[in-house]
């Protein structure tokens, strides 16, 4: 059993921490945290530190550490000038450099970075291409490859009072056979924003980032309901289909065939060969699986609701999300 | 079974890990790393893959299960053996 423990955004940033003229906070270094491991950010431009301090809700700033975290690697940031043009050198992990133009690129570069650092670092767990919400009965599993509506789904599920646990990974510990909390803002390409935004309130205003392949993206402050290392037992697996003109609808498939595609989509699943497997096996043995068949996400969103037992909340029952900070 | 029908009988790779899950068949292929997922036809022909049935014996066998299928498993049986062939899941 969980204990659920609201942890406000920005959790990290104290009181002492160096604010501007606007009570800003501008910190140097920040401490990315997901679940054991801890990156290092840090440089001269805090209004990109804030920024990332507000996709990952349990970081710290530099002077309050990074608890038990295993800092697993650092990243550095220099902000300058050249012929009038701004610049952001990025000091990679493994010491690559790289050249950005913009505060909004040089976030979503980091953005990735930190969390592939973090992914990377977490190869004694399962991971697989999912995103993960959670209702009182369980966690509802969404696997898919990129661009299959997963993140779409998962923000108009914690739009709607779901709980939210990870967003593009799900990470799945092998002796509980539970799926862990990759927290971080959801991030959502421009067209699945629309798509939210024309069925759910959406909390303005979000920070919006371009990322490297040109795509543009807006990040989401996911409701977060737990403590970095909770677990949640997957009871529900459910295939994303998105079908123009069709109704919210639930197909059954076979565990079988679940399986299958949840090792389809596993990041890792050689460096835990058939013990994978088994693990894999054994979620979907304890869980219902289905297609989720939708257009529309609201229609979906009450499908699953029906499906989990869970009441969808409006936007008025929600508590109110925090703010979230522009590049500076 | 023939001579002929002996030749060409297909056989399965011993390297590939079987588990049971609702009753379907789950292989995985520790050496390509992918997991397949068998229906009943295909989880039988698997079965059948021993190299002493060809794609002939299997359709029998499955038809006399399956009268009113008899069709269907004629066409679909030859296409599972060439999918398993494809996917490396026969010896060569």
């Amino acid at each position: 059993m969980r204990v659920a423990k609201r942890e406000p955004l920005n959790a990290g940033i104290q009181a002492e921490t160096p604010r501007d003229g606007r009570g800003q906070p501008c910190p140097r270094e920040v401490f990315v945290r997901i679940l054991s491991c801890a990156v290092r950010v840090g440089g001269n431009c805090p209004w990109i530190l804030r920024d990332l301090l507000s996709l990952y809700p349990v970081s710290t700033v530099g002077g309050d550490g990074y608890g038990e975290s295993q800092l697993v690697g650092s990243v550095s940031i220099e902000h300058g000038t050249k012929d009038g043009h701004g610049y952001y050198l990025v000091r990679e992990v493994d010491h690559r450099l790289r050249l950005l133009a913009s505060a909004s690129d040089t976030l979503a570069h980091l953005e990735q970075l930190v969390s592939t650092t973090a992914m990377l670092n977490l190869s004694q767990h399962l991971l697989v291409h999912a995103a993960v919400a959670t209702v009182p009965t369980g966690g509802i599993l969404l696997p898919g490859a990129s661009g299959a509506g997963k993140s779409t789904l998962v923000a108009a599920f914690c739009l709607s009072g779901f709980e939210y646990l990870s967003d593009e990974v799900a990470v799945l510990e092998r002796g509980s056979v539970s799926a862990l909390p990759f927290l971080k803002s959801i991030c959502l390409k421009d067209g699945g924003w629309r798509t939210v935004a024309a069925s759910f309130e959406v909390p303005p205003p979000s920070l919006m980032a371009t990322r490297a392949d040109g795509e543009p993206v807006r990040y989401l402050a996911a409701p977060i309901q737990f403590p970095p290392d909770g677990r949640v037992q997957v009871r529900y697996v459910l295939l994303p289909a998105r079908s123009k003109g069709a109704r919210a609808t639930l197909r059954p498939v076979s565990r079988a065939a679940v399986l299958a595609e949840l090792a389809r989509h596993s990041l890792n699943l050689p460096r835990h060969g058939l013990a994978g497997v088994e693990l894999l096996a054994r979620l979907v043995e304890g869980a219902e699986c289905h297609i989720l068949i939708y257009e529309d996400l609201r229609d979906a969103v009450s499908v699953v609701s029906e499906l989990v037992g869970h009441l969808p909340v409006t936007a008025a029952q929600r508590p109110s999300a925090p703010p979230s900070h522009g590049p500076g | 079974m023939g001579r002929a029908e002996r030749g060409r009988a297909p056989v399965r790779v011993r390297h590939l890990k079987e588990r049971l899950l609702d009753g379907e068949l789950v292989l995985y292929d520790p050496e390509r790393q992918y997991v397949y997922a068998l229906n009943p036809t295909a989880a039988f022909v698997w079965r059948a893959c021993d190299g002493r049935h060809g794609a002939a014996s299997i359709v029998a066998a499955l038809a006399e299960r399956y009268p009113e299928s008899r069709r269907e498993i004629e066409v679909d049986v030859p296409e599972i053996i060439e999918r398993f062939r494809s996917d490396g899941l026969l010896d060569a």
